[in-house]
C-alpha cells in the first residue's frame, strides 16, 4: 500500500513528475556519459597496444609519437632513416623491430606501410595476435608491393572483396586531391575485427608505399610470370615514419630507449608506450575532472529543483496529509513517504539515462571510431553505472530530506481538519 | 431463545452508560501554555452516545477533536479515550489508537483522490493492521461489500477512482472506510455542509443507522442547528473556547 500510494500521487501528477524525471535524467546522462566516455577511452587505448616495449621515431612530443604511429591521430612530422632502423634491429638487446610508414590514405582510412613481421610481433588488447581471417598477408617482396591487406572495418564498411583493385591517396584527408593512380593495389587478405585502430587501417609493404610515391610501375604488373625473379624486400626505401620495437627482456627496454635517445648519427626518439599513455592520462583527468565537476554540479541543480518540485506540492498535499494522518497514518510514514517518491522518481531517472547513454553510445561509437581511432563499448550497466547509480539515489535521498521533513512537520501540526 | 435476566440488564445498562470519553481539567495551548486555547473541567461522553457539537469558529471545535484523537496532546488535565489515558501513549500508540478505534468523516474531499475507492477503504484498515493476513483480507472483502451495500452504493464503485465521484457518492464512500475497523467513536466534521437537502436527510439516515448498528459512539460536529433533533446529547462550545455545558436532547445552551 506503501508503495501504491507513493507511485499513484506521482502518477496524479504525471506531468511535473515527467518533467523531473527528464531533467534529472538528462543530468544524469551527461555525468554517466562523460564516465563512460572517459572510462572507455582508456579502454580502447590501453588495449590498441601490447607487447611492444619501445616506439622509436624522429624527435618530436612522445604523445605526438604515439598518437600517430599507434592510433593513426595526427602526424608523424618526421622520419626515421633506413640506415637508423637497421641499426636499431641489430641492436643485442632488440628481439624484433617493424618499421612502419603513414601518411597515406584510401577514402578517409589511414594507410600502413610495413613489413610482413608486423602481422606476427605486434599484439592488441591482452597480448592477442593479428588474425587474417580471409586471404592471406602482403607478399614480402617490390614485385608483389602492389597488395594491400584491409582492415576488418575498411573491409565491412567499403564492401571490398579479395582481389579488388583501388587506389590509394596521398595525405589522410578523407578528401584528397592528389591519387596515386598509377598503382592499383590487389586486396589479398582481410583481417579479423580487433576492436583497434587497425581496424580502420589498410596495411601495405614498404615496398608498396615506395612503388605507390615513384612513377615507376611496379614490376609484377609488367611480368605475369613474376616467380622467375628474385627481388629484395625493400630495395627502394630510404626512410619510415616510426619503428615499434620488442625487447629481450623487459630490463632492456631502458637500455634500448638510451641507446636510442644517444643516437648519434640522427635525432632519435624513443617513447615507452606505457608511459606516453599515462602522460596522456595525466593530461586527460584534469580535464575529466573539470568535466565530472560540471556534470555533478548540473545534477545537484537538477536534484535541488526535484526538491523544490515536491516542496510546492506539498502545500497542494495539506489535504491528503490530514487525510492519512486521520487514518493512523504517523509522521515518519509521511516523512517516508516523500523519500520514496524521491526514490522512484531517481530511480526512473537513472534507468531514463541509463537507456540514453545506452543508445546514444550505439550511435555515436561508429563516429568515433570512424574520426578518432576510439573504439567505445558501451554497456547498458558496469561498475561505474552502479556506483554512480548509487551515489545519486543516495544524493537524492538527502535533497529529499528538505521536502520530507516539510512533511513530517506539516504532519505534526495538521489536525484532523482542514478547511 | 433464552429470555434476558435482570443482571443481564444491569450489565447491559451500564454499558450503555459507559463514560468512553471523559476530560477533566483538560487544558491545551499552542504555545506552551502562554495561550489557552481549550479549557475543560469536566466533560463526559457516553458509549453510544450521539453527541452533536457547534461553535463558531476559533470556539475549539478543531483542537477538541485533535485531542480525541490523540493527534494533540493536552498540557495538562487527564483524558481518558475508552479507558486509555492518552497522556501515556506514545506516538506511535496514539496512530495505532486512531487507525483501530476512531473514524473519521470530513466536510469535504475525504478520500485521495488519485486512489480508487476500494483502495481508499483498504488505506484505513492498512493502517489499522488489518490488510495482512489471507483471513483478514477475506473478513475485510465481505465487510467491504456489506457496507457499500448497506450505504446504497453499487459494487462497481470500488473499482473507480475517487475523483470519478459526486459529493454525495464521496461522502458515503468515506462513512465506509470510517466504519470498516468498527471504530468505537466516530468523528463526523461537518460531513452534510456540501450536500442538498435531499441527500443531507440520506446521509444522516443511513449514518445513523449504521452507528446505531454498531453501537458507535457518534460526535457530530455541525453549524446547521436543524440537526440538533436527531441527537442524544448536545454541546455548545462557549466563544471563551471552554466546553461549558452539555444540554441534553434539544436542551441546547447558546452563548
Amino acid at each position: 500500500m506503501f508503495i501504491k500510494i507513493a507511485i499513484k500521487s506521482l502518477i496524479n501528477r504525471k506531468t511535473t513528475a515527467w518533467l523531473t524525471i527528464l531533467s534529472v535524467a538528462t543530468s544524469l546522462f551527461v555525468l554517466l556519459a562523460v564516465k563512460q566516455i572517459s572510462s572507455q577511452a582508456k579502454t580502447s587505448f590501453g588495449r590498441t597496444v601490447s607487447g611492444v616495449d619501445l616506439i622509436v621515431g624522429a624527435r618530436t612530443g612522445q604523445l605526438n609519437l604515439l598518437l600517430a604511429s599507434v592510433f593513426r591521430i595526427g602526424y608523424v612530422s618526421n622520419s626515421v632513416s633506413w640506415d637508423s632502423y637497421q641499426t636499431i634491429k641489430n641492436q643485442k638487446y632488440v628481439k624484433w623491430a617493424v618499421p612502419i610508414s603513414l601518411g597515406d590514405s584510401h577514402k578517409g582510412y589511414p594507410v600502413l606501410g610495413t613489413t610482413v613481421q608486423y602481422f606476427d610481433v605486434f599484439k592488441y588488447g591482452n597480448k592477442q595476435s593479428l588474425e587474417i581471417a580471409q586471404g592471406k598477408a602482403f607478399t614480402p617482396d617490390a614485385f608483389q608491393s602492389a597488395q594491400v591487406v584491409l582492415g576488418a572495418a575498411v573491409a565491412e564498411k567499403l564492401g571490398y572483396q579479395l582481389d579488388q583493385k583501388l587506389v590509394l591517396s596521398h595525405g589522410v584527408g578523407v578528401t584528397s586531391f592528389t591519387h596515386h593512380d598509377h598503382v592499383k593495389f590487389t586486396v589479398v587478405g582481410i583481417l579479423a575485427a580487433t576492436g583497434t585502430p587497425i581496424d580502420q587501417t589498410l596495411h601495405i609493404s614498404l615496398s608498396g608505399i615506395e612503388a605507390m610515391h615513384s612513377d615507376v610501375v611496379p614490376h609484377h604488373e609488367e611480368h605475369e610470370e613474376h616467380e622467375e625473379h628474385e627481388h629484395s624486400a625493400h630495395e627502394n626505401v630510404d626512410k619510415v615514419s616510426a619503428v615499434l620495437v620488442g625487447v629481450k627482456a623487459k630490463f632492456a627496454t631502458l637500455y634500448v630507449q638510451k641507446a636510442v635517445n644517444d643516437f648519434k648519427n640522427e635525432p632519435l626518439m624513443a617513447i615507452i608506450p606505457g608511459v606516453a599513455l599515462t602522460e596522456l592520462w595525466q593530461m586527460m583527468a584534469s580535464m575529466e575532472k573539470v568535466l565530472l565537476l560540471i556534470s555533478i554540479l548540473v545534477l545537484f541543480a537538477t536534484l535541488l529543483g526535484m526538491s523544490t518540485m515536491l516542496l510546492a506540492s506539498m502545500r497542494e498535499r495539506s489535504r491528503e496529509i490530514s487525510i492519512l494522518r486521520a487514518l493512523g497514518a504517523s509522521p515518519l510514514f509521511i516523512f517516508c513517504l516523500i523519500e520514496l517518491e524521491v526514490l522512484v522518481l531517481t530511480l526512473i531517472s537513472l534507468f531514463v539515462a541509463m537507456v540514453m547513454v545506452w543508445g546514444i553510445g550505439l550511435i555515436a561509437a561508429p563516429v568515433l571510431s570512424s574520426y578518432y581511432g576510439i573504439f567505445i563499448e558501451v554497456s547498458f550497466l558496469n561498475q561505474d553505472t552502479l556506483y554512480i547509480g548509487l551515489g545519486v539515489l543516495l544524493m537524492s535521498l538527502l535533497m529529499g530530506l528538505l521536502p520530507a521533513i516539510n512533511a513530517y512537520k506539516n504532519a505534526l501540526q495538521t489536525g484532523l481538519l482542514i478547511k | 431463545m433464552p429470555e434476558k435476566n435482570v443482571s443481564d440488564l444491569i450489565v447491559s445498562n451500564s454499558a450503555k452508560l459507559e463514560e468512553i470519553i471523559q476530560f477533566s481539567n483538560v487544558r491545551f495551548s499552542y504555545d506552551r501554555g502562554q495561550t489557552l486555547v481549550l479549557d475543560i473541567p469536566k466533560w463526559q461522553v457516553h458509549r453510544g452516545q450521539h453527541t452533536f457539537i457547534s461553535g463558531v469558529s476559533g470556539s475549539g471545535k478543531s483542537t477538541l477533536l485533535n485531542l480525541l484523537s490523540g493527534i494533540t496532546a493536552p498540557d495538562s488535565g487527564e483524558l481518558l479515550v475508552l479507558g486509555q489515558r492518552l497522556n501515556d501513549l506514545s506516538a506511535r500508540a496514539l496512530d495505532r489508537f486512531r487507525a483501530q478505534k476512531v473514524g473519521v468523516i470530513f466536510q469535504q474531499l475525504n478520500l485521495i483522490p488519485y486512489l480508487s475507492v476500494l483502495d481508499n477503504i483498504l488505506l484505513a484498515a492498512y493502517f489499522a493492521n488489518k490488510t495482512q493476513k489471507s483471513k483478514l483480507k477475506t473478513d475485510l472483502q465481505h465487510k467491504i461489500q456489506q457496507l457499500i451495500e448497506k450505504l446504497n452504493l453499487p459494487i462497481s464503485i470500488l473499482s473507480r477512482q475517487a475523483s470519478e465521484l459526486s459529493v454525495g457518492q464521496q461522502q458515503r464512500v468515506a462513512i465506509v472506510r470510517a466504519m470498516i475497523n468498527e471504530p468505537e467513536i466516530l468523528i463526523a466534521d461537518e460531513p452534510t455542509s456540501a450536500l442538498d437537502q435531499q441527500s443531507k436527510s440520506a446521509f444522516l439516515k443511513l449514518l445513523f443507522e449504521l452507528v446505531k448498528t454498531t453501537n458507535c459512539t457518534l460526535l457530530f460536529v455541525s453549524h446547521d442547528q436543524s440537526l440538533v433533533e436527531q441527537f442524544d446529547s448536545v454541546v455548545e462550545m462557549s466563544t471563551l473556547n471552554q466546553i461549558a455545558e452539555q444540554a441534553e436532547n434539544g436542551a441546547l445552551n447558546v452563548y
